[in-house]
C-alpha cells in the first residue's frame, strides 16, 4: 500500500503530471456540468471556463503560441459570439427542462386569454 | 432510455481509443527528434546542409524567423495558411449573410454606465497598441496574426459594450479586403520573381534582428489586419440583426 | 503511468460526445461540440511534448536548439480558429430554426415539420 503511495508521489514531482492531474480534473467537473445544467447560460459559462483551465495545459506543455491564441479566442470571443446569439433567441426554448417549459406555456396561455 | 444508449456509445469511443490505440503510440515524452521531420525544420536546413542556428550571428539562411512555429505557419506551410483564411472569410460571409435575413429586426441595447465610458477611453488605445505589437513581432516572441487581430477586435467589442451609439461602418469591410487581396498579391509576386508561389523573395538577415525573415512580417501583418476587421464585422452584424 | 494527460483528453472526449447523444436541445449539442475541440486540441499538442526540452523560440537564453516539437502546435493554430468559425456560423444558423419552426428542441421540430408537409 505504501509503495503505491511512493510511486504516485514520485510520479507528481514531474511538473505535467502535477498539473495534468490538478487541472484535468477541474476541467473534468466543469464538463459535466456544462453538459448536465438546467439553464444554457450556465453551460456557456463552463464553456468559457474550461477553455481558460487548457491554457495553462498548454503553458506547462511548453507551447506558447498555441496558449496565447486560445486565450485571446476561447474566453473571449467564442462566448461573446454565442451569448448574442443566445439573446436572439425567444425565452421560450431558452432552458431544459421540463418543469421550466410548462410554466412558461402556462403563463403564455394566462396572458392570451386576458 | 436516450442517456443509457449515450454512455454505451462513449464508453465504445472510449474503448477503443484506450484499449487499442493508446499501446501503439510512444509513451508520452519519449520521442526522439532526430527520426521526426521537425529536426529539419528547427534547424533551418530543409534544401541547404546542417549548420548550428545561433542567435544574433547567423545570417543569410533559407528562412531567418527566430520563432519556429512562426517559420512552420507562414513560410514553409503558407498554403494552409491560405486556406484557413479563406475558410474565416466563408464563415464571415455566412453570418452577414444569414443576420440580415432575420424577420424581427431588433437591436440588442446595452445599459449606459459612467464609470465604464471613462475607462474606456483610457483603456482603448492600450488595447489596440498591444493587438498590433503582438502581430508586428510575430516571428520573434509568441503570437502572430490570429491573437493580434482577435484582441483588436475585442478592442472594438468593448467600445461597442460602453458605447451603445457606436457602429461598425463600411471601413472594417474595404480593409478586410484589401488586407485579403495584399496575401494572394504576395504569392503572385513570388511566382513572378522566383517561380514558386509564395515563395520568400525577400533577403532573409540575422536571426533576432526586426527587419528579417523576409516576407513573414509583412504577411502576418496583413492577416492581422484581416482577421480584426472580419471578427469586427461577425459580432456587429450578431448585434444588429 | 505518466502519459495521464492522454488519458484526461480522453476522459473528457467522451464526456463530450455523451453531450451530443444524450440532450435534448440544438444549442447543448452544439457546446459538446465545442468541447470536443478543446479535448483532441490538447491531445495534439500533448503529442509533440519532449522530455526536458524548451519553447521551440531562438532567444538568449537557449544556446543549443533543445526544443519540442513544433509541427503540432502550427497544426493546433489552424484548428483554434477554425473552431470559432464553425460556432459562430452554427449559432446563427440555430437562431433562424427557432424562428422558423418555435422551438430548438428535434423532436418537436420533427413533428411540426411532418404536420406542415
Amino acid at each position: 500500500m505504501t509503495d503505491f503511495f511512493k510511486s504516485l508521489i514520485e510520479m507528481l514531482r514531474d511538473p505535467v503530471s502535477a498539473m495534468s492531474v490538478l487541472v484535468g480534473g477541474l476541467m473534468i467537473v466543469f464538463a459535466l456540468f456544462a453538459v448536465e445544467a438546467k439553464k444554457i447560460v450556465d453551460s456557456l459559462i463552463a464553456l468559457s471556463a474550461i477553455s481558460l483551465l487548457s491554457v495553462l495545459l498548454f503553458v506547462v506543455l511548453k507551447a506558447p503560441d498555441v496558449a496565447i491564441t486560445e486565450a485571446a479566442v476561447g474566453s473571449g470571443l467564442a462566448t461573446a459570439v454565442m451569448l448574442f446569439a443566445l439573446w436572439r433567441v425567444d425565452s421560450k426554448a431558452d432552458s431544459d427542462s421540463q418543469q421550466i417549459k410548462k410554466t412558461n406555456k402556462q403563463s403564455d396561455e394566462a396572458g392570451e386569454k386576458r | 432510455m436516450r442517456r443509457v444508449w449515450a454512455i454505451l456509445v462513449a464508453g465504445v469511443f472510449l474503448y477503443f481509443l484506450v484499449g487499442q490505440f493508446l499501446p501503439i503510440i510512444p509513451t508520452f515524452g519519449n520521442v526522439d527528434l532526430f527520426t521526426r521531420v521537425a529536426f529539419d525544420i528547427i534547424n533551418k536546413s530543409t534544401t541547404t546542409n546542417y549548420n548550428a542556428v545561433e542567435f544574433k550571428k547567423s545570417k543569410d539562411l533559407e528562412d531567418g524567423s527566430a520563432n519556429v512555429v512562426t517559420s512552420i505557419v507562414v513560410n514553409y506551410r503558407s498554403f494552409d495558411t491560405l486556406g484557413e483564411v479563406s475558410v474565416l472569410f466563408c464563415a464571415a460571409i455566412g453570418v452577414g449573410i444569414l443576420a440580415s435575413m432575420l424577420k424581427s429586426k431588433k437591436r440588442i441595447e446595452f445599459e449606459e454606465h459612467k464609470v465604464l465610458m471613462i475607462s474606456t477611453g483610457i483603456v482603448l488605445p492600450l488595447i489596440l497598441l498591444f493587438g498590433a505589437y503582438i502581430f508586428i513581432h510575430g516571428h520573434l516572441s509568441p503570437g502572430g496574426g490570429f491573437p493580434g487581430g482577435t484582441t483588436i477586435a475585442l478592442g472594438i467589442l468593448l467600445l461597442m459594450l460602453s458605447n451603445n451609439e457606436f457602429k461598425v461602418t463600411d471601413v472594417a469591410k474595404h480593409v478586410e479586403q484589401s488586407a485579403g487581396a495584399g496575401y494572394v498579391v504576395i504569392g503572385l509576386m513570388g511566382m513572378a520573381i522566383g517561380g514558386v508561389f509564395l515563395i520568400n523573395f525577400l533577403p532573409t538577415g540575422v536571426v533576432g534582428n526586426l527587419f528579417s525573415a523576409g516576407v513573414v512580417p509583412i504577411v502576418y501583418t496583413f492577416i492581422g489586419f484581416k482577421v480584426g476587421a472580419e471578427l469586427s464585422n461577425v459580432i456587429s452584424d450578431l448585434r444588429e440583426g | 503511468m505518466s502519459n495521464i494527460i492522454y488519458y484526461v483528453s480522453f476522459i473528457i472526449l467522451g464526456i463530450g460526445i455523451y453531450g451530443i447523444v444524450s440532450q435534448k436541445n440544438l444549442f447543448k449539442q452544439l457546446i459538446s461540440l465545442s468541447i470536443i475541440d478543446t479535448a483532441v486540441n490538447i491531445f495534439i499538442v500533448a503529442l509533440g511534448y519532449v522530455e526536458w526540452g524548451e519553447a521551440p523560440i531562438y532567444s538568449a537564453i537557449t544556446p543549443v536548439a533543445n526544443f519540442v516539437d513544433p509541427l503540432p502546435q502550427a497544426l493546433v493554430l489552424t484548428a483554434i480558429v477554425i473552431g470559432v468559425g464553425t460556432l459562430a456560423l452554427g449559432s446563427i444558423l440555430l437562431v433562424h430554426i427557432n424562428e422558423k419552426y418555435g422551438s430548438l428542441d428535434p423532436d418537436e421540430i420533427r413533428d411540426t415539420r411532418e404536420v406542415v408537409e
